[in-house]
């Protein structure tokens, strides 16, 4: 029924090759099927750094990324075999980097590791507003926001996480998150909701010993999703 | 004071979903209250950030390494498809090439007796194709050596052991045969030193000490070998059936595939010499050459390996342990691991994908996670287990639960055979009477084996709430018949 992940900002493919067509996409998908060499070779130079990129931005560092990039492709050969191409090939990748994602999360949930946002500041130093130039405090600001993102994603369970990633940073509606968590949209909607609340108070109490008296559990008003 | 301003709707405003009357009562609301200032200032600055993170290009990584790695992986696997068919043909070629010079070597035989009454014909045998390392210079007293299994994955064998995990146990001596059909074996004899057999390969351990270690490839099959920077004037070498491949302290690889020898060097030098003729080839850094068996060698050279070709050729070597001393001293440090997962499925140890299917394994003593692929990309709940030295530890992961066989296609019959249609339509008739068609209503149902509805829920349409509750209500009145439970959705489209 899905076809085509769209997005707001961002790209799945980060590389410089442009899509391929359905028909490039089916004979590259016959190629890897059959074991050919090339093929796959062709098939990992043209997504690996799409894999990099979404693990990254995911997860929020580096830390065995290359292991985690390694695991995507292993099993997108061998999943290959039963892919119905029911969804373009670069979808289907997307949601095996989703579950990977999810796994990892749930490891570190229960082998917390060091934290590792630093990685992904000095990735994207350079000022995302060209008419703001960079200075050093608005560095330092959006180096200690994106901390705080990444810090209240960690603190989240490994699903909701993942669903408020998907909405509110990459973009995606409902169905979209629907078919890359494996889930029906009404338990998505659901389950972006509650993550909101959790992830924007998470972030509004961040390092505070205690809630802060004035930052309200719920003020009854939610506009973009709204209650499940 | 008004009322403090929940975080989630900072971010709202942050995106312009605030009506003008709320975005000026919270921003007042904020400059009274200093909490929510706060938290206004972080819930946008977060959602800011949201771009920046949207624009976090892909780190450089060790793309070639991360490739040669997926290949080691895969290859196994993907050769396992071939196996059953190749397999078979290969044996009755094995059959077939045995008996042929044996009727011959017979039959001439008969011949020369027959026309001199003795004395058989010194008729040339088959030569197995034999990789051969060789310390030009012998040891006074050569210490023999004791090869450890490090990692043995699928259908493997080592003399009388024939599972991954018997491997594991056995160790790799003189008079060794490893033999794997769809799997890998890797063999360390060294800090540096180790050689790994790729699928469909035998080899046979006819010497292995301290002056020479000598492998023969019995047929076709594939050998990686890395072997430790040689001592100063200390010579290998490697013979390949009828030609010897001459090498100093290097990683490559050695193949004999389809009545051709291919050698590929990932680093040092490897000479490929004809013994008949005393021509060579030289083999380089990141080269490989591949010859017929019967072919020349003059006029041959070798030809670059790509970057992602040498990886591959160093990924095929598979795991070493560190701190080598020797055999024993692996034992007492390393613990054998056997995983046994479900065919096709991958082995995660401490969070990295080591293979797929039956595998055996030696890892550090202590606590290790233990993680099994239980559909694709998605990995169940681990097991974490304590290793200690020298013992095995097993690791079965719980069978799958066994989903029953669904009724959902007779549930879904039955569903649309009782629906009362005729109430159905009423529920959407004032749309009807507008013209409006191609709606739809689709149903998530769940009916246990008495046959009474578990739940009812409506998962995605596009009518009105009143008509989906309607339709919904009108479902509910099913009587179900007993029979199976099933979990099934159903798409209404009007």
């Amino acid at each position: 029924m899905l076809r085509v992940v769209s997005r707001k900002s961002g790209n799945l493919d980060t590389g410089s090759t442009q899509a391929l067509s359905p028909g490039d996409e089916a004979a590259l998908i016959a190629r890897c099927r059959a074991g050919e060499r090339a093929a796959q070779d062709l098939f990992y130079a043209r997504f690996r750094r799409q894999v990099a990129a979404t693990l990254y931005r995911v997860l929020g560092d580096r830390t065995d990324l290359d292991d985690l990039v390694q695991e995507v492709f292993v099993i997108a050969f061998r999943g290959l075999a039963n892919f119905r191409g029911d969804a373009r090939l670069s979808t289907w990748l997307y949601r095996v980097c989703v579950n990977v994602a999810l796994g990892r999360m749930r490891l570190r949930s229960r082998r917390p590791q060091a934290f590792g946002v630093d990685d992904l500041e000095a990735a994207s130093a350079k000022s995302v507003d060209p008419d703001r130039p960079e200075t050093p405090e608005r560095a330092m600001q959006r180096a200690q926001d994106r901390a705080r993102v990444y810090r209240a994603l960690d603190k989240m369970a490994p699903k909701k996480r993942i669903v408020l990633y998907l909405h509110e940073i990459e973009g995606l509606d409902l169905k979209e998150i629907a078919y890359l968590v494996d889930s029906n949209a009404v338990t998505v909607r659901t389950r972006l909701f509650y993550a909101r609340k959790e992830f924007y108070k998470l972030v509004a109490t961040d390092g505070d010993e205690q809630p802060a008296a004035g930052v309200a559990d719920d003020d009854g008003d939610d506009a973009d999703g709204g209650a499940p | 004071m008004s009322r403090h301003v929940a975080p989630a709707r900072w971010a709202q405003l942050g995106r312009g979903k605030v009506s003008d009357g709320d975005r000026a009562r919270m921003l007042a609301h904020a400059d009274d209250c200093r909490d929510c200032a706060r938290a206004r200032d972080r819930v946008l600055g977060a959602v800011d950030a949201f771009a920046a993170i949207t624009a976090t290009p892909a780190p450089e990584l060790g793309w070639d390494h991360i490739r040669a790695r997926v290949y080691w992986a895969t290859s196994s696997e993907r050769r396992s498809r071939e196996r059953t068919a190749e397999f078979a043909k290969v044996r009755r070629r094995r059959w077939a090439l045995a008996l042929v010079p044996a009727v011959a070597a017979a039959g001439a035989a008969g011949v020369m007796i027959a026309a001199s009454g003795g004395g058989a014909p010194d008729e040339p045998r088959p030569v197995p194709a034999t990789a051969v390392v060789t310390p030009s210079a012998p040891a006074p007293a050569p210490t023999p050596l004791r090869g450890v299994v490090t990692l043995a994955v699928g259908r493997v064998a080592l003399d009388r052991a024939a599972s991954p995990t018997e491997v594991m146990a056995g160790p790799v001596a003189v008079g060794s045969a490893l033999t794997t059909t769809d799997g890998r074996v890797a063999v360390q004899f060294g800090e540096a030193s180790s050689f790994a057999l790729g699928p469909r390969s035998t080899v046979t351990v006819r010497r292995f000490d301290a002056a020479a270690i000598e492998l023969a490839i019995v047929g076709d099959g594939e050998l990686a070998i890395e072997v430790a920077p040689r001592a100063p004037g200390q010579r290998f070498t490697v013979d390949v059936g009828d030609r010897t491949v001459e090498v100093r302290g290097t990683a490559f690889e050695v193949r004999h595939r389809d009545g051709a020898t291919e050698v590929a060097c990932a680093h040092g030098l490897v000479a490929l010499i004809d013994d008949r003729t005393g021509n060579e080839v030289l083999v380089g850094k990141a080269q490989t050459l591949t010859v017929a068996d019967r072919a020349p060698l003059a006029g041959q050279s070798a030809v670059a390996l790509d970057a992602s070709g040498v990886a591959a050729l160093t990924a095929e070597l598979g795991p070493r342990l560190p701190g080598w001393t020797d055999a024993s001293g692996i034992d007492r440090t390393s613990a054998p691991l056997a995983v046994r997962a479900p065919v096709g499925r991958a082995v995660r140890v401490d969070g990295v994908v080591v293979g797929a299917g039956e595998i055996a394994l030696r890892v550090m003593a202590g606590r290790h996670l233990i993680e099994t692929e239980v559909s694709a990309g998605r990995f169940g709940a681990g097991e974490w287990v304590t290793t200690a030295t020298g013992a095995l530890t097993r690791v079965e992961p719980p069978p799958e639960p066994v989903v029953p066989p669904s009724g959902a296609r007779v549930r879904r019959a039955e569903l649309a055979s009782a629906v009362d249609h005729g109430q159905i339509a009423a529920c959407i008739r004032s749309l009807a009477k507008q013209g409006i068609g191609d709606t739809h209503l689709e149903l998530e149902v769940g009916v246990d084996a008495s046959g009474a509805l578990g739940f009812l829920n409506v998962v995605d349409t596009d009518l009105p709430a009143s008509m989906a509750a309607c339709v919904r209500d009108t479902v509910a009145a099913i009587q179900f018949r007993p029979g199976q439970a099933a979990t099934f959705r159903y798409r209404f489209n009007f």
